[in-house]
């Protein structure tokens, strides 16, 4: 249990090679943080730097209020998990929790009490004879676990720790890590290209892109009010969708020209949305409209005026409780720099993949009551209530206005 | 169920018998020269290996017996209870310093070579591709090159005439081809292993001897016969440093027992020699599947 302080954080690596840039961060004592971002991205050489199996080019590291830069890792007293869990394999599963303890001479019978009681912690007792050979996988992230429970350390670090496991114990993990944490109150830095992971288990979720934290706040925060493009796309399954053009403000609402002498007027379902967007004024600009998937509704009559965008459902996705409607809207798709880092990594959905060879597709979640047919014309629009994003691509930076409707439509009046 | 979709589809199928034959060649002919050019290879191997059987169990004077018989007539048994004791000195003093130089000289060879396999294989330092090449580049360097100043070397300390200057060297760096072995087996070990045992605690030198050598006991096992193999057979060695019936080795105290100019005993001396590859046999064969081990993890092998 203990707090994390990095600040002005860089590493650049002997090729030239920005990992991490300036990073100023603090993890208070307890705080469960997840570091999320596509492959490359440096999530896990920030998390080595902590750890001290990377060297920091600039900035200190603190743990508990003292510098550690120059600390070897067992010093700073961090444990690490590692993504191919890198047990002993010539050791058994107790002579690999207590290996650390040997290195630190505990005495043999103290250190037989930490080990049982880490296994049973971990449900491993059966277990502490058998090698890791013999082990299963999620037996041995287990294992894995135990071995950095068993020193207590004030800081606990996990390099993608679930990504070997397969879908259904990655989810059981998930939860026992949480919930381990919960109980023991430690400190934890989870690394992950995993957005569901990230938002399930973080109490603070960091997006990092290119070696800089894009955004960091608890994962509904980032949800729903995502600092930029690249956070808003990579957070959110189905990614949110994306339509690009002019933006204007309009009488009640505002105004987004996609294509030639198309437009989509955006107001709630209600009278209209209220809106307090300053840098909206002035000329029209090329701007990239986001909206949530559950933030709009599908409405089968056309409407006169352009208050609906116009689509064809192509794809519908029946998930029980609720549905996915693929809707393909006559426009171009939208591609930034940003968002083609994240389609090149396509986690497990594969919905960016499958989206990245079409145009402009909107995923709808409505209920499953909703009927919707195969081909069929529909026209979209926000529901009442719901958070339209405005990302302004023509600044560099992160100039992004988002956008709240107020929650209820009585207060559009 | 193809053929009714599509007619021709049993016609356009490729034989499929054919195709696994491709890398054969065309079937008789394939096999004759196959088996032809594996009885030349064996035959190869196996003529020199007789012909030491066959001379071992000859009878004084009848080694070169004409006409040649193909088994020896009369079968000597008896110099297999001669040949250790008839020469000038019994073989097992030799025997002895044998077994001292090929042990230590075995441990020296595998200790340097682990530690510095370790280093060129996970430090990170400055030169360490520079000293990889030189390591790699040393294969290419015979013994005889440095055979003189080496001898000069150990004139001066002293040690000539005793068994230091066969071990001592092996101490010092190893063999080249065993630095490259080591260093290719730490390579196929995880490096995450390292890490998590330096987020445990142990240091690069403790790294390396609790967790990385427990793991590299197949290869060790198979470098180290090689070694003994190497050090047991070695006569040049030993002929230049040593010059006393108290420092020889085996290979050169067969030589000094049986083959002298005027009157060679090739029946003892050959009956030594086969004596002599007994222990290395047996070794190499209860430890041949380590040594299989270790060639397929080091990618020296075929795959």
């Amino acid at each position: 249990m203990a707090e994390v302080k990095l600040v002005g954080v860089s590493k650049v690596f002997d090729n030239g090679f920005h990992a991490v840039s300036s990073v100023d961060l603090t993890i208070p004592s307890g705080e469960f943080v997840v570091f999320v971002g596509p492959s490359g991205c440096g999530k896990s050489t920030l998390l080595r730097i902590i750890a001290g199996l990377e060297e920091a080019t600039s900035g200190t590291i603190e743990i508990d209020g003292i510098e550690v830069n120059d600390m070897t890792p067992a010093r700073r007293n961090v444990a690490m998990v590692f993504q191919n869990y890198a047990l002993y394999p010539h050791m058994t599963v107790r002579r690999n929790l207590e290996f650390t303890l040997r290195l630190k001479h505990v005495p043999k019978p103290e250190r037989t009490v930490m080990v049982e009681q880490t296994a049973a912690l971990l449900g491993l007792t059966d277990l502490l004879e058998r090698r890791p050979s013999q082990l299963s996988g999620g037996q041995r992230q287990r294992v894995a676990m135990g071995r950095a429970l068993v020193r207590d350390p004030s800081v606990f670090l996990l390099d993608e720790p679930l990504s070997n496991l397969d879908a259904k114990l990655r989810a059981v993990m998930r939860t026992e890590i949480r919930e381990l944490q919960r109980r023991l109150k430690s400190t934890m830095v989870f690394v992950t290209h995993d957005q569901v992971e990230a938002m399930t288990m973080a109490d603070r979720i960091a997006v990092i892109r290119g070696g800089v934290i894009q955004q960091l706040g608890t994962p509904q925060e980032i949800y729903d009010r995502p600092a930029n493009l690249f956070v808003a796309d990579f957070i959110g399954s189905p990614p949110i969708n994306l339509i690009a053009g002019n933006v204007f403000n309009t009488d009640g609402g505002i105004s987004v020209e996609y294509g030639e002498g198309k437009s989509w007027q955006l107001r709630g379902s209600g009278e209209g949305l209220s809106l307090h967007t300053p840098s909206l004024h002035g000329a029209p600009r090329e701007m990239v409209i986001g909206i949530r998937p559950e933030d709009l509704e599908i409405s089968h009559t056309s409407a006169p005026d352009n208050s609906q965008l116009p689509g064809t459902v192509v794809v519908v996705e029946p998930l029980g409780g609720e549905t996915l409607v693929h809707i393909d809207i006559p426009a171009p798709k939208v591609s930034t720099p940003e968002l083609q880092d994240i389609a090149r990594d396509i986690d497990e959905g594969g919905l960016e993949d499958l989206a990245s060879t079409q145009g402009c597709r909107f995923i709808l979640k409505v209920p499953s009551s909703q009927a919707i047919r195969l081909g069929e014309m529909v026209g979209l629009r926000p529901r009442t209530g719901s958070a339209i994003h405005i990302f302004d691509t023509s600044l560099p930076g992160s100039p992004t206005i988002t956008i709240q409707e107020p929650a209820s439509a009585a207060q559009v009046g | 169920m193809t053929a009714t979709l599509e007619p021709s589809a049993p016609v356009a199928r490729p034989p499929v018998r054919s195709s696994s034959r491709k890398s054969t060649g065309p079937r008789g002919l394939s096999r004759v020269s196959i088996i032809f050019t594996m009885v030349v290879l064996g035959a190869l191997m196996v003529v020199p290996i007789y012909y030491m059987f066959y001379l071992a169990f000859s009878a004084r004077g009848n080694a070169f017996a004409f006409p040649p018989t193909f088994i020896p007539n009369p079968f000597a048994w008896e110099n297999v209870f001669a040949a250790p004791v008839d020469g000038t000195r019994s073989l097992w003093g030799y025997a002895r310093n044998s077994i001292i130089y090929a042990t230590l000289a075995t441990l020296g060879c595998l200790l340097a070579e682990t530690i510095t396999g370790y280093a060129l294989a996970r430090l990170r330092f400055p030169g360490r591709g520079v000293i990889f090449a030189l390591t790699v580049a040393m294969l290419m360097m015979p013994f005889v090159v440095t055979m003189i100043p080496r001898f000069l070397l150990f004139k001066n300390f002293g040690m000539i005439d005793t068994l230091w200057p066969l071990i001592l060297p092996w101490w010092f760096g190893g063999a080249p081809y065993g630095i490259f072995l080591m260093r290719q087996f730490f390579l196929t070990v995880p490096p995450e292993i390292d890490e998590a045992a330096r987020v445990d605690g142990a240091g690069p030198w403790r790294t390396l001897w609790l967790i990385l050598v427990p793991q590299s006991v197949p290869v060790l096992v198979a470098l180290g016969m090689l070694h003994f193999a190497y050090f047991w057979n070695d006569l040049l060695g030993p002929i230049i440093y040593c010059q006393s019936q108290g420092c020889m080795t085996l290979t050169q105290g067969i030589l000094f027992n049986y083959k002298s100019n005027w009157d060679p005993q090739w029946e003892l001396f050959m009956m030594s020699a086969l004596l002599m590859t007994v222990p290395v046999a047996i070794i190499f064969i209860i430890l041949q599947r380590r040594f299989k081990q270790a060639f397929l993890f080091s990618g020296l092998g075929g795959r």
